[in-house]
């Protein structure tokens, strides 16, 4: 029974795989087709051509057309599962005949397990009645095989009976033949001993009456013989019939029970004793056969054909207990657990009325969330975990009680694992490092494909591909000195900021015209507020920012500023910048005089100051020849 | 005052006599005055030297002597030497002209700020301490007080 379950076991399990492996290995081990174990050893053994399935208890794998199937998973029984959920149930008035018609069968067969006997009228009426239902097409030619093997066995019984008369009458022939041939001997004894009687001592009369005896003496003898051996012959081929039959009704029965037709099997089984009436209800079984290892585990017995009985009652019990079962638990919303025991009733006893009569509704029902369940398993192999996540919201609103924390927390753990890595490419492409970059992308790929982030990732790639051009105008912008060009196209540009060598160059760029703007702008604000003396200010400023950095007298913006507010402080900025050449030729008289007039046009002028001293020390420090 | 003749020609000599005196004695005097400048200094003042031209270029200067009369605006001192700056007549006031003052050159006059004094100066070139060329240096020769 145990290994009949497992065909249609633990399908419906929310488990995830134990390994899993972008190459699509989960895929392969839930197809539960391992590669060829014992190297392709012979096929099984067939039944009226047909293979029988043999199951391996040891590995829980099923033998069948050269491969092995893990019942345990297993896409054959998945897909005849779905099948089954697909198809309206058969309520033909042919199938409603053919259930009858089987079920009264079983209610005669099961009459004569309890000591009644079935005559042969009976059992023929029942062989008629099988081949009558056998044109149903769920019937598969099942019970047209079963009709056929009661019919062989009753033929074969038949046979023997026939040849057990002949037998009979060879055994009178040869007493008859032994009676006759002694008294013809005791004729011969007679004669020859001149014994009273008839029989007159004659010459050659005499002789011609004793060779004819002898004749038939030898004639008889060899009719006795031959008898004998005929009587023996057809001891022995009693013996091989009965075996012949016995074997094939034996065959047909397990493979009833392979084939999960337990109605047939339990019939068969039934009858057995009644068409084999020797009593010897011993299955002929080789013990280190696949069919001997079938039935080697109940209970370390020689097998037997109550057995079979046995376990065709069970599975029967078990089927129609299963679908009781899903009943209820259909009516209570259970979705999950009744699709668990739906399958295993189905893969045990597909054909058997409960699960054919199956209504539809439910079908439908369990169908929508077998298939949920199947797209979870589907979506889980192409890690599209949001699609995951969304298939597992489905299934706890059909089943309050499926638990979902696992799918959860496994699509979660996945996609923060995915994003952590995009988190890291954004950090790597920021500091210009695109190996990084590529990697980190890559491993996001791989853990969750269709990572909505991994795109915006992949527009700033491209953006870095296709735009070197500007990382060429950067570079000739920098060389030029022309840091306002840069800011202009700061918009543009923005992808430079990415790059390792020439981010760093483009931050400074942008920041360091942001900032002149931003004082030009302030500066101006000033000079308007101070005074007649803000323009002079505000030259001053600017004079002092160009000798700081040079980079502020090559900005135009700041040149500009330069220009007016030299045009709005003329006589200051003249006189100043005088003051500067006159230094520069070494005219310190007229240098000094020249921060005295600026600094009288602007009095807090701190470079005139500056000018002032210096220019002073520079006089008082020379030495001068007043010879005349 | 000569006496009046009753020769119609030799009065005639004595008013012309008169005459050319009191012109020449004019003559003189306006001389002194002009020397002297418009105090009664030692002498006159280069009034129409006009410091916006120096700003233009001292070395042009070099070897001319002026006499200023400038008004002391500030004093730096360093040793015995002071660079003075002054403001002179018929200039701007925003017009300063600096002034080196040796030592011994002031002789006993102090130099205070805010007053006026003369300035006997002359352009000069020098050197500086790396031994570079200093060119149009007003250089003080002597200070008066103005009286």
């Amino acid at each position: 029974m145990i290994m009949l379950l497992a065909l249609g076991s633990s399908l419906c399990s929310a488990q995830m795989p134990n390994s899993f492996d972008a190459s699509g290995k989960s895929a392969q081990s839930e197809s539960g087709v391992p590669a060829d174990q014992n190297g392709g050893d012979a096929a099984n053994p067939q039944l009226f051509g047909m293979e029988i399935p043999l199951l391996d208890p040891s590995t829980d794998t099923v033998k069948y057309n050269g491969g092995f199937f893990d019942v345990g998973n297993n896409a054959v029984v998945r897909a005849r599962f779905e099948k089954y959920l697909s198809q309206k149930p058969d309520e033909s008035a042919k199938s409603k005949d053919y259930r009858s018609k089987i079920g009264k069968i079983l209610k005669l067969t099961e009459r004569y397990t309890k000591g009644k006997r079935p005559g042969s009228k009976v059992l023929v009426s029942i062989g008629k009645t099988l081949y009558d239902i056998s044109d149903y097409s769920g019937d598969a030619g099942q019970s047209a095989a079963l009709a056929s093997a009661l019919v062989s066995a009753l033929d074969a019984q038949r046979a023997n009976f026939e040849r057990d008369r002949e037998s009979e009458q060879l055994e009178k022939e040869i007493d008859e033949l032994v009676k006759r041939t002694n008294s013809l001997n005791n004729r011969n004894t007679q004669r020859g001993s001149g014994a009273t009687g008839n029989i007159k001592p004659s010459g050659q009369s005499n002789n011609s009456r004793y060779r004819s005896n002898d004749i038939l003496i030898a004639h008889n003898t060899t009719k006795v013989a031959e008898n004998k051996a005929l009587r023996v012959k057809n001891d022995a081929e009693n013996a091989a019939n009965l075996l012949a039959a016995k074997t094939s009704y034996q065959s047909m029965m397990a493979s009833f029970l392979l084939q999960r037709r337990f109605d047939h099997a339990l019939i068969a089984a039934r009858l057995y004793r009644h068409v084999f009436r020797d009593g010897d209800t011993k299955l002929n079984i080789k013990e280190d056969s696949d069919l001997g290892k079938v039935f080697s585990g109940v209970g370390g017995l020689p097998p037997t054909v109550s057995m079979i009985d046995q376990l065709a009652s069970n599975a029967r019990r078990e089927v129609d207990q299963n679908i009781e079962s899903v009943h209820s638990l259909l009516a209570q919303n259970k979705l999950a657990a009744a699709t668990q025991r739906l399958v295993e009733a189905v893969a045990v006893g597909e054909y058997m009325q409960s699960v054919a009569t199956f209504p539809e509704a439910d079908r439908l029902r369990i169908l929508e969330f077998w298939e949920l369940r199947k797209k979870a398993l589907t979506t889980l192999n192409h890690r599209d975990y949001e699609q995951l996540q969304a298939v597992a919201t489905r299934m706890k609103e059909l089943d309050a009680d499926f638990d979902d924390s696992l799918l959860r927390s496994y699509c979660k753990g996945k996609m923060n694992e995915s994003n952590l890595h995009l988190r890291n490419a954004r950090k790597a492409i920021a500091a210009g490092d695109e190996e990084t970059f590529n990697a980190e992308v890559r491993l996001a790929g791989e853990i969750w494909p269709l990572n909505p982030n991994i795109d915006k990732g992949m527009e700033q790639i491209e953006e870095l591909d296709s735009q070197d051009y500007l990382k060429d105008d950067f570079r000739s912008l920098v060389a030029a000195g022309d840091l306002r060009g840069v800011y202009n196209r700061r918009d543009e540009m923005k992808v430079v900021a990415m790059d390792k060598e020439l981010g760093s160059q483009y931050e400074e760029a942008v920041t360091f015209i942001g900032g002149l703007d931003e004082m030009l702008r302030l500066l101006d604000g000033q000079a308007q507020s101070v005074g007649e003396y803000g323009a002079c200010m505000a030259w001053e400023e600017l004079d002092r920012y160009s000798r700081e950095d040079e980079r502020y007298a090559r900005d135009s913006a700041f040149k500009d500023a330069v220009n007016t507010y030299r045009v709005r402080a003329n006589d200051f900025v003249g006189a100043m910048e005088k003051a500067a050449e006159m230094e520069k030729r070494r005219e310190y008289g007229s240098a000094l005089s020249c921060y005295y007039y600026a600094r009288s046009k602007y009095p807090n002028s701190k470079l005139a100051q500056e000018g002032i001293e210096r220019v002073s020390r520079l006089i008082l420090d020379g030495s001068y020849d007043m010879k005349d | 005052m000569a006496r009046r003749r009753r020769n119609n020609s030799s009065g005639n000599k004595n008013i012309l006599y008169v005459i050319l005196g009191a012109v020449a004695l004019v003559l003189i005097v306006a001389v002194l005055f002009k020397s002297s400048g418009s105090s009664s200094g030692a002498g006159p003042t280069d009034s129409d030297f006009r410091i916006s031209d120096y700003r233009k270029g001292g070395s042009r200067f070099t070897n001319n002597k002026y006499r200023f009369e400038g008004r002391v605006e500030a004093v730096m001192p360093q040793g015995h030497d002071r660079l003075v700056a002054v403001t002179l007549a018929n200039n701007p006031d925003g017009e300063i002209l600096p002034i080196l003052v040796p030592d011994g050159a002031a002789g006993d006059v102090n130099l205070d700020r805010g007053k006026t004094y003369i300035f006997n100066v002359e352009c000069r070139s020098g050197r500086d301490e790396s031994g570079e060329p200093i060119k149009g240096i007003f250089i003080t020769r002597e200070v008066e007080n103005k009286l």
